[in-house]
């Protein structure tokens, strides 16, 4: 057996998605690589060295509760792509630009210096908050653009 | 369990998802998930749908689709579970309605995944029918693919035997029928949920009509054949 049948193993136990199942399996390799060569520096050879550093990291139990973490962070990303954008919008749309529920307001834009930074203020929020939502963010970001551009030109109707 | 595990679970691990309702396994546990994600995502894409008319239609038809899906299953769920033990099925009333609810739980997911699309429509385009239409074909594209997990479902979680295939086919058939003809109804009785632009806010329209003679007037409307008043 080695590092690589190992990680095949646990591999085959996660389930999660390629990136994070990625990152975890390099994580445990580390740990893993680190462990053999204490063994390896006390004298045991690799195959010693190895079951005691998978008996340590106690496998089965380690896989468990790293599926159970990091299940539902792919489905996060793409909740997160797609709500995140769309309410924040939806904020920017009824609740900052036009505080009376109409459209009206969105115009006055330009000539409200408090709405402006407001709205500034709304879009630095989910930069700052949600840095690795990064599709998010962009999208967030292209209906931010989007919304403003239909606020400021007045002769395209809401 | 988290909601969004679930989530995950069902798209991406649906086999042993189903299997485990087929045990009974977590089910409450699973339906609570399920519900809370579904309410989420669907009042979500209810407040876009709504934005199209005023900030009081957007919060209305944040609560109204919920309650629209929600008291679709409540109608529904005894009929799929009568014709279940009449074609021999041996699941309980929890897991048809968790059948059910992971059918409601992807629905809602495509809806969610929908959303930025209608948002940039909203956003972008001013035409009352064609956002109308646009949220029609939306819906049934989200409702086919909740039905088709509910119809792989109901193949996993039912019992197997001789005829089992053919009886299986025969409820989900019958209960997609019901399904659709109750969820229209009940839609319809909870309209508006976009808002006509030439209309005041109403957080429910009177009695009369019903959906499809609706769509077909829109689509004639759209394609220049007669205005709808």
């Amino acid at each position: 057996m080695t590092i690589a049948d190992a990680l095949l193993e646990i591999q085959l136990r996660l389930g999660l998605e390629a990136e994070t199942e990625h990152e975890v399996l390099e994580e445990i390799r580390g740990h893993l690589e680190e462990a053999v060569a204490a063994a390896k520096a006390r004298g045991l050879d690799e195959q010693q060295a190895l079951s005691e550093a998978a008996a340590a990291f106690g496998m089965e139990q380690a896989t468990a509760e790293l599926r159970e973490t990091h299940a539902g962070w792919g489905t996060l990303e793409g909740v997160a792509a797609a709500a995140l954008p769309v309410t924040f919008a939806l904020v920017l749309r009824w609740l900052i630009f036009a505080p009376g529920g109409t459209a009206d307001a969105w115009r006055e834009l330009l000539t409200r210096p408090t709405l402006t930074l407001i709205a500034a203020v709304a879009i630095a929020i989910p930069l700052l908050r949600f840095p690795r939502r990064r599709y998010a963010l962009a999208l967030w970001v292209f209906f931010w653009g989007l919304s403003l551009v239909t606020a400021v030109w007045p002769t395209i109707r809401w | 369990m988290s909601s969004l595990a679930v989530i995950e679970s069902i798209l991406r691990d649906r086999q042993s998802f189903f299997d485990e309702i087929r045990q009974g396994q977590d089910l409450k546990e699973k339906m609570r998930a399920m519900l809370v994600s579904s309410v989420a995502f669907l009042a979500l894409y209810g407040a876009v749908m709504g934005s199209s008319h005023s900030l009081w239609q957007a919060l209305s038809s944040a609560c109204k689709l919920p309650v629209l899906f929600l008291a679709t299953l409540v109608v529904c769920a005894p009929t799929l579970y009568f014709f279940n033990l009449i074609f021999g099925s041996r699941q309980s009333l929890s897991q048809n309605i968790a059948l059910m609810l992971t059918a409601i739980t992807v629905t809602a997911v495509v809806l969610l995944s929908f959303a930025p699309i209608v948002l940039l429509f909203l956003l972008s385009s001013s035409n009352y029918q064609f956002f109308k239409l646009l949220n029609v074909g939306v819906f049934a594209v989200a409702g086919i693919i909740g039905v088709l997990f509910l119809a792989q479902g109901m193949r996993v979680v039912s019992t197997s035997g001789a005829g089992a295939g053919d009886a299986r086919l025969v409820v989900v058939r019958m209960w997609i029928l019901v399904y659709a003809f109750v969820g229209s109804q009940v839609a319809w009785t909870l309209r508006p949920f976009v808002g006509a632009p030439s209309m005041q806010f109403e957080l429910f329209r009177q009695l009369g009509g019903n959906f499809y003679t609706n769509v077909f007037a829109s689509i004639g409307e759209l394609l220049g054949f007669f205005t709808v008043r």
